[in-house]
């Protein structure tokens, strides 16, 4: 049986799987900085980013399931 | 430090370690200097137009962030002290060098784009404007050195 290609290629996905190692590390970063800072600006930003690294992640999963789409 | 914090920071693995604000500020902006040069790679380097569009998105974003966190650090008098100013004599001993190469390139690419029929008829109006440069590059160099010093002396 044949295996059905995507059409993302072998780079491109690479890129996205560091991608999601990348959001998810910063992601982490930013929470644990903002539950200990006292700072309240340090405190808003971080907790900000720490969302926006949530809504990267699903972005970078709507790539791979737009193309898994693809292939049927 | 005294002993028993010390002992707390560097004793059992199992011991939680609280960052000082500052290192775990500085740890998240090295962070996203480095996210951002893998997005900007990965922007450059995807074949679909979406992906890259995502890449790019994924990539000004972190550079946002990146401005955003510095800022608030920056308001802390403390975090600018690593940070020198460069001498206006420094500064404008760059402008002169520079300067003089800006003005070569400029009539480098103004020569060759002219000698070709094709890309003659297409050069940019406002970029026409610049052929003196190719008669006297040094003479266009020295007029604009004298009236910003002019602009600084006031």
């Amino acid at each position: 049986m044949a295996t059905q290609q995507s059409r993302v290629t072998s780079k491109e996905l690479n890129y996205i799987s560091d991608s999601f190692k990348n959001e998810d590390l910063l992601a982490k970063l930013c929470v644990q900085g903002a539950v200990e800072c006292q700072d309240p600006r340090l405190k808003m930003t971080l907790t900000r980013m720490a969302q926006e690294r949530v809504q990267n992640a699903g972005e970078l999963m709507n790539i791979l399931q737009g193309q898994s789409h693809i292939t049927h | 430090m005294n002993q028993e914090q010390a002992s707390t920071s560097f004793g059992a693995s199992s011991t939680h370690i609280h960052l000082p604000e500052k290192d775990m500020a500085n740890m998240v902006l090295s962070e996203l200097k480095r996210i951002s040069g893998e997005y900007a790679t990965a922007a450059l380097e995807a074949n679909d137009s979406n992906i890259r569009q995502v890449f790019k998105s994924l990539l000004f974003r972190t550079l946002q962030d990146q401005t955003e966190l510095y800022a608030v650090l920056s308001e802390n008098d403390a975090y600018r002290g690593g940070l020198s100013m460069a001498s206006q004599q420094d500064v404008q001993n760059e402008l002169q060098n520079q300067a003089q190469s800006v003005n070569a390139l400029r009539w480098f690419v103004e020569k060759h784009l002219q000698s070709d029929e094709i890309t003659r008829s297409t050069i940019h109006p406002a970029y026409a404007g610049q052929s003196q440069s190719m008669q006297n590059p040094n003479r266009e160099l020295q007029h604009a050195y004298s009236s910003g010093a002019a602009d600084r002396a006031t």
